[in-house]
């Protein structure tokens, strides 16, 4: 893999964990979430929610200045393993069996494709 | 039921027919960003991306209500899949077994996440 692509990782890495940081205040805002803007508007945790994915949005951005989108986009889903992760530190939600070999899974996708990468 | 898992299972594609060209529009405005990120401001192809994905969870939020994890997380997932084909088109990328397989395999992983769910 070339140092591009490993820079490229790095800062999806990264969006991934303000990401993961976005999924925690949308599921805080949904406990008072309500489709009006009165509500919307002094809805805090789903403005930092906001915030958090569009940095992590932003991060992206910069990430595919250092690979092809069909290497970068696909880490996209380090997301879901830091979201198990997260939820079961913070939500205690329970990391069943699925769960861990949905991480394995997942973690062995990323590496096929970033291996797939041109210097490979 | 049927129905709404069918009701769903569309929501969830739409979405992510919606959020897949976005991530083409956000490459591109990578292409067009130099060293000061507050340029991405001034780049059309960012607002249009950040547009499709925002538009995107619209239908992805209300979908996955729907219920039945195990199901609408592995279809929202094949937005890899339709990235992977238009970066082929509209950006000239090369796709490889391993850049595939690796596709397929976080697709399990995100099947068995629905199935844990």
């Amino acid at each position: 893999m070339d140092k591009k692509t490993k820079i490229g990782i790095a800062i999806m890495v990264l969006s991934s964990i303000f990401l993961t940081i976005g999924q925690y205040f949308f599921k805080l805002s949904s406990k008072t979430f309500q489709l009006n803007i009165p509500s919307l508007l002094t809805n805090y945790n789903l403005f930092f929610a906001l915030c958090t994915c569009g940095i992590g949005a932003v991060l992206l951005i910069i990430a595919l200045k250092f690979g092809d989108l069909s290497v970068i986009f696909p880490l996209v889903s380090i997301t879901y393993v830091f979201v198990i992760i997260m939820s079961y530190l913070v939500f205690n939600e329970i990391i069943n069996t699925f769960k861990i070999v949905a991480i394995a899974f997942i973690v062995a996708g990323v590496i096929f494709i970033t291996r797939g990468t041109k210097n490979g | 039921m049927v129905k709404e898992i069918i009701i769903g299972m569309a929501l969830v594609i739409i979405g992510s027919l919606v959020a897949s060209p976005g991530a083409i529009f956000f490459k591109k405005a990578s292409q067009n960003l130099g060293k000061n990120i507050f340029k991405l401001l001034k780049i059309k192809e960012f607002y249009i991306g950040a547009i499709l994905f925002v538009l995107s969870t619209l239908f992805f939020v209300p979908g996955l209500k729907y219920g039945e994890l195990s199901i609408l997380y592995p279809v929202a997932s094949f937005s890899y899949i339709w990235v992977a084909l238009l970066s082929i088109h509209f950006l000239k990328e090369k796709m490889n077994i391993s850049k595939w397989a690796g596709i397929l395999l976080i697709i399990g992983g995100v099947v068995l996440i629905g199935l844990g769910s």
